[in-house]
């Protein structure tokens, strides 16, 4: 379906009448025009009305045309516009299934670029690399995601989404992985990407917490321990179903487990073996008043505090380089999925136009 | 900016429903008289709501089967297989979403 066009008499009226619409969250938003969504039409050169999924939980559907819409409002260049649409591919995707980002407990969707787009596009991948940073790359295509979940998956609170505290993340929360200073491949090979390619990873996330990690005073194996720690504290009110936690560790981390040795996927495994989620930390357990104890499929021996546990497994963790150097004092940001069915988490290949 | 007499032309942003999807989607006439299926999460809070909902249902629509699938736990769906099987003998479900 061809997009529906508005008229305004003047720029000065645009605001007013964008929040009229509706077509914004809150924030202020740029004019989608004609002139400048044609321009990242032609810079696609994709057809308008290729139509990519509908959008949960309006049903909404995404097509080219619409998605570069929300981009022009977002404030994205047109090579920005390729990034959104590879991420759209991913919340459209059933294997995802974002209707848990809708819930009460408001999950959000986060997003990560890898690979030489991120580069190439000038994503602010160090200081403040989760924002603000100045950088339009990271702040615009966050942005363009949020719009597209607002205006195609009509995500309105209290209409068709019932967080009951929402969450600043949603606003924008998108970060290029850092490429000069990681001493490891690109996350994408991970997932099965070659090097050389370009990937956007959308996740279902719900709780964001960093946690510093003293490289000067405490040495990589307590290190190992703090970042396990981390993962146990992040997460508490996650739902059931398939989990991951994305593990965001500043260059000067990364490259001092490097230097000792351990690949990025030895680091995920180290962690995963001293990570561990007892059912306290869950809010689903039977302190909580479910009438039947969280069913994990995890489930263990007891602890010694005789309550279950569910060890995290290596491929639950996903290690992202980002962030600002500082050789004495590692950083790490914990993202956990707020999940109930599907995956935590989707990549899609973006395809830049030739 | 476009300026075609003096006016701004905006794309909208906005995504609308699948006209096929909303074509096919089926209605029901009445719930009397037909074939109601109960899902319920057996949720803490909904525990004495939940009983009296399903008699007022019965009580007000006498549909003519009635089955129930109460879920163990409030986060997991109903398994596809009894939900395929459920959705297949019946005309309606009523789903208790907790949380």
């Amino acid at each position: 379906m061809k997009a529906e066009i508005h008229q305004i008499e003047s720029l000065e009226r645009f605001t007013e009448f964008v929040y009229a619409q509706g077509w914004t969250d809150g924030l202020p938003v740029f004019p989608p025009t004609r002139q400048v969504v044609e321009g990242m039409l032609g810079y696609l050169k994709r057809d308008p009305g290729e139509v990519l999924g509908t959008i949960f939980p309006g049903d909404g559907e995404a097509t080219v045309e619409n998605v570069a819409a929300n981009c022009a409002m977002a404030g994205c260049l047109p090579e920005h516009v390729p990034v959104v649409l590879a991420a759209v591919e991913g919340l459209v995707d059933p294997a995802l299934m974002i209707t848990t980002t809708q819930s009460t407990g408001a999950g959000v969707i986060f997003t990560m670029v890898s690979g030489p787009a991120v580069g190439r596009l000038g994503f602010h991948t160090r200081e403040w690399i989760f924002g603000p940073n100045g950088g339009r790359a990271n702040a615009a295509i966050g942005r363009a995601i949020r719009l597209v979940l607002w205006n195609i998956g009509r995500a309105h609170p209290g209409k068709l989404i019932k967080g009951t505290m929402g969450n600043p993340a949603a606003w924008s929360y998108c970060i290029g992985e850092e490429q000069e200073l990681t001493p490891w491949e690109p996350l994408h090979v991970d997932f099965g990407f070659a090097p050389g390619e370009s990937a956007v990873t959308v996740m279902k996330a719900g709780e964001h917490s960093q946690i510093a990690v003293p490289l000067n005073t405490v040495g990589l194996n307590e290190c190992i321990t703090l970042l396990a720690r981390g993962i146990g504290r992040a997460g508490v009110s996650m739902s059931a179903g398939k989990r991951a936690y994305v593990l965001v560790i500043n260059p000067s981390l990364a490259q001092a487990f490097d230097k000792a040795g351990y690949t990025r996927q030895q680091v995920r495994a180290a962690i995963a073996e001293r990570a561990w989620k007892y059912s306290y930390d869950w809010q689903n357990d039977t302190k909580q008043g479910d009438p039947v104890p969280f069913p994990d499929p995890y489930t263990k021996a007891p602890s010694e505090r005789q309550h279950f546990v569910a060890p995290v497994t290596p491929d639950e963790i996903c290690l992202v380089v980002g962030g600002g150097e500082a050789p004495q004092m590692g950083q790490c940001v914990t993202i956990s999925s707020r999940n109930a069915v599907g995956q935590p988490m989707v990549t899609k290949p973006i395809r830049f136009p030739a | 900016m476009t300026l075609e007499g003096n006016v701004i032309e905006l794309i909208s942003p906005v995504g609308h429903p699948r006209v096929q999807a909303e074509a096919n989607r089926r209605f029901l006439d009445t719930p009397v008289g037909r074939r109601v299926g109960f899902i319920w999460n057996q949720y803490q809070a909904t525990r004495h709501f939940w009983p009296r909902l399903e008699r007022a249902l019965e009580d007000l629509c006498r549909p003519s089967t009635v089955q129930r699938a109460y879920k163990a736990n409030t986060w997991s769906p109903l398994d596809k297989t009894k939900f395929d099987e459920m959705a297949s003998a019946v005309d309606y479900i009523v789903v208790g979403v907790g949380a």
